[in-house]
């Protein structure tokens, strides 16, 4: 007779009380199952349990439970948050994980194994041993057109993205320009729409054909998604209305002086007027230090 | 018998990462790593993805091996023997279904992830020769990519490409028994060369 | 000087949470102190953190300084950590060990009225008396005492429900598909599984059951009061015992390991003036069960039953996605406070498009 309570794998040496990991292995199991189905059907949203974890929702559930069921003794973890690894959710994410696994971590892009990242991509190339693991809030890039999930599962099954078209065309009439800001749908392996989760545009063309895994985990609404390396991840664009990046022309980054990252834009407390910094954190202190990055 | 030497926490998260690397990277050989189990069946290395996969919340079959490996699964995992038409994970040995394959669940094009994951048992697995070579292109492959494998049938293959049916499908990963594993989920394109 | 980006996330978490404590004015309160004294607190947090824990959620309570939807988290939380080892058995609320129990639809059933504890009939008036320490312990005890050694003979009662069916007035949903999800007959779990729509009734009393309490009390009184025609009388309200038993992993015999309090409500979906009558010309059911004493939650979730089990939705507690997805405290609760988090990247993203639409000078953005 198999013991559960042995398979189910509480019985570890991480922190009293709790499994290494903190997930159970039933659960971690679950999670892999399901995000080997996400990377077969690159795009597809695969709905999965998903716990409850210490951290509130929308704050980054989803992405720490594909952490934390991927995650082994000889990983390395990084975290950032809009760029940053000092934000203060970055900080408590990083630190449940380290204290539930005792992983090493680092801000530095390059030695990190798994990446969980909220809203940016790092700027620094990465490699075909890393793992960005996305934090999505909206998995559903239908979800401003259509409110009902069996409506927009449906859609999806039948690749009706008629739509997500109008929407973009309607938006083109009104405003002369497609206004989507971050979270741009994109169609991925030429067959399902995506969403990104809301990295800027500037981050969208990065994913595209490129040498990394990408997992994206919704926990509240409890999907999980894939982009494999090497896939065709293409935004929704018109011939004649392009998609388009942010645009920093003419801007740099008054720390390092980078003119090819993203920045973010500050207001100055004493003259009102804005200043320029690299979200990226990590890297504009390497562009500091003279690093080659 | 119970495998008290194959920790199911750490272990399974090594096996898990490297077929995660596998399914990744289609046609890609990835050597699992060393872990080994008092096995019933020749090549222990199959088990060895079933019990890093299975648990009682799903179901698995295993084609032409018999009890003890489905005895051995069922002990170590706690998952459920189902009819192959319903079963989530299904365990092929030497290297055919016999036309069965064709039965197992590709899914709904509402819910495609709610189809079988294929291991097959293969001699082995190489990049250039084998009794059936394979021409690999899409999601998770640069240009192109070419694999080998011995001691599975071309017939079984062909039969895959029957079913396949894009989002719907299978995903196969082939274990040989040196340790080396490599997948072919549904979104790769392949062809016979 | 200007602005410097926030550094140091760590040294600022760890001030934050001083700060919290230095707000705790008052001495340190027992965990047994918020058992005994706050209960439907506890029953709230257990039900809406669906883990049946008397002493957790108190601790939960405490740790969360009285906010319960956060205490609810804390324990769902918990709750992640805890592997299923196994399923109980169906168990039959026919066979409760009844505290309470009350029937608005007949004015005597069998058995009796039974009010029990419950303060509905008493006038809502500050009691300054309480505003001290005062120990009435004693009384609790023999409440206890008394309840305690009635168990070795439980009264059973009929349940009014089942008075109707015997009499034919109630549809039968045992041939309900809907009942059902499959031929093996287990009811969907959603901690396990994510929903998905049309959502078997399994599925949708399991997230009532999980339910935030004012999220539900706010559509379910949307419903009464003119969004929608639901409005039950209550066949019968009862708060109890019920054992829970199950499958001896090696025997397979039936064992019983414990008990807890519920609250059942059962709503015959009758309407005020608009009576809702089934097809072959019966009353259907509406069905609310909650751990320990929510009576207002029990009573929502039969409501709510009822409204998304009507055949031609046509307001938010009829549409079983707009309740189901929108009633879980926890999942409320995280999104709405996450706005908190920054969004600098995004809204960059945001200022770029407004600027490229103000430049591209179609003239209609001007009018903002």
């Amino acid at each position: 007779m198999t013991e559960l309570s042995t398979l189910a794998g509480t019985d570890s040496e991480a922190v009293e009380g709790y499994n290494f990991a903190f997930l159970d292995e039933f659960t971690k199991r679950e999670l892999r199952r399901k995000i080997l189905k996400a990377v077969a059907i690159p795009g597809y949203q695969v709905p999965f349990g998903s716990r409850e974890m210490p951290l509130a929702k929308g704050w980054g559930t989803g992405g720490i439970q594909v952490t934390l069921s991927i995650i082994g003794k000889s990983d390395v973890l990084k975290v950032i948050d809009q760029g940053s690894d000092e934000s203060v959710n970055a900080v408590n994410i990083r630190n449940l994980v380290s204290r539930m696994t005792g992983v090493k971590t680092t801000s530095d892009t390059s030695r990190a194994t798994i990446i969980q990242t909220r809203h940016r991509i790092p700027e620094e190339p990465l490699t075909k041993d890393q793992i960005l693991v996305f934090q999505v809030p909206f998995p559903e890039p239908l979800r401003t057109i259509e409110p009902s999930e069996q409506v927009t599962r449906r859609m999806h099954a039948e690749q009706d993205y008629s739509g997500m078209w109008l929407h973009l065309y309607e938006d083109i009439v009104k405003h002369g320009k497609i206004t989507i800001g971050a979270r741009y749908p994109c169609m991925v392996n030429g067959r399902h729409l995506m969403d990104p989760s809301p990295i800027p545009r500037w981050d969208v063309p990065r994913l595209h054909k490129s040498p990394v895994l990408h997992l994206f985990c919704a926990g509240r609404e409890k999907r999980i998604y894939a982009i494999p390396p090497h896939t065709l991840v293409e935004p929704l664009e018109f011939e004649d209305y392009r998609f388009e990046t942010e645009d920093f022309c003419g801007k740099v980054c008054e720390r390092c002086g980078s003119s090819d990252t993203f920045l973010d834009e500050i207001i100055d407390d004493a003259t009102g007027n804005p200043r320029y910094l690299c979200s990226d954190t990590s890297f504009c202190e390497k562009r500091q230090r003279g690093e080659d990055v | 018998m119970r495998n008290w030497e194959f920790d199911v926490v750490f272990d399974s998260q090594r096996i898990f990462r490297s077929l995660l690397d596998a399914m990744a990277n289609p046609g890609c050989i990835i050597t699992l790593p060393d872990i080994r189990i008092n096995n019933p069946a020749a090549n222990m290395y199959p088990l060895l993805l079933l019990m890093t996969l299975l648990d009682h919340e799903v179901s698995f079959s295993v084609l032409d091996n018999g009890t003890p490996v489905t005895e051995h699964l069922k002990t170590n995992t706690g998952s459920k023997e189902s009819k192959l038409e319903n079963s989530d994970f299904i365990l092929v040995y030497g290297g055919s279904s016999h036309g069965l394959i064709r039965r197992a669940m590709v899914g709904t094009l509402e819910y495609p992830d709610e189809s079988a994951t294929v291991i097959y048992d293969t001699d082995s697995i190489g990049d250039i020769d084998g009794d059936v070579l394979l021409e690999l292109s899409g999601p998770g492959i640069a240009d192109k990519r070419r694999i080998g494998t011995s001691g599975i049938e071309q017939t079984e293959i062909e039969d895959v490409f029957t079913i396949q049916d894009y989002p719907l499908g299978l995903d196969l990963i082939f274990s040989d028994n040196a340790g080396r594993i490599a997948c072919i989920p549904r979104s790769t394109t392949m062809k016979v060369i | 000087m200007g602005y410097v980006p926030v550094k140091g996330g760590s040294e600022a978490i760890k001030n934050a949470g001083r700060l919290v404590d230095s707000l705790r004015s008052a001495h340190s309160m027992d965990v047994s102190q918020i058992q005994g004294r706050l209960r439907l607190s506890v029953d709230q947090v257990m039900g809406e953190g669906g883990l049946y824990a008397p002493e957790l959620a108190a601790l939960a309570i405490k740790q969360s300084d009285g906010d319960l939807v956060a205490a609810s988290f804390l324990i769902r939380a918990y709750r992640s950590t805890l592997p299923r080892i196994g399923y109980s058995e169906t168990s039959d609320t026919t066979d409760m060990f009844v505290l309470r129990r009350i029937s608005s639809a007949f004015k005597d059933i069998p058995g009796g009225q039974i009010l029990g504890p419950s303060i509905d009939y008493t006038e809502r008036l500050l009691d300054f008396e309480e505003r001290g320490v005062t120990d009435d312990c004693d009384a609790d005890d023999d409440a206890d005492q008394e309840f305690g050694s009635e168990k070795s003979d439980i009264p059973k009662f009929k349940k009014v429900s089942d008075l109707l069916r015997d009499n034919g007035l109630l549809e039968d949903v045992s041939a309900d598909n809907e009942t059902s999800d499959d031929a093996s007959n287990e009811p969907y779990d959603i901690t396990r599984e994510s929903i998905r729509f049309p959502a078997p009734r399994s599925a949708r009393l399991q997230t009532l059951a999980r339910g935030e309490t004012g999220a539900m009390l706010a559509l379910a009184y949307s419903s009464l009061r003119g969004y929608g025609s639901v409005h039950p009388t209550i066949a019968e309200l009862r708060v109890g015992h019920v054992q829970l038993r199950i499958k001896h992993p090696y025997t397979g015999n039936n064992v019983c390991i414990g008990d807890v309090p519920v609250t059942e409500c059962e709503g015959i979906l009758s309407g005020v003036g608009a009576t809702e009558i089934t097809a072959d010309n019966r009353f259907s059911l509406g069905y609310g069960l909650v751990f320990g004493q929510n009576e207002k939650k029990a009573i929502s979730m039969s409501i709510l039953d009822g409204t998304m089990g009507v055949s031609e939705p046509k307001t938010p507690a009829e549409d079983p996605e707009f309740v189901l997805y929108h009633i879980d405290g926890i999942d409320a609760m995280g999104f709405v406070e996450h706005l908190k988090l920054p969004h600098y990247v995004t809204f960059q993203s945001s200022l770029d498009r407004i600027r490229a639409v103000q430049g591209a000078g179609t003239g209609e953005v001007s009018d903002d």
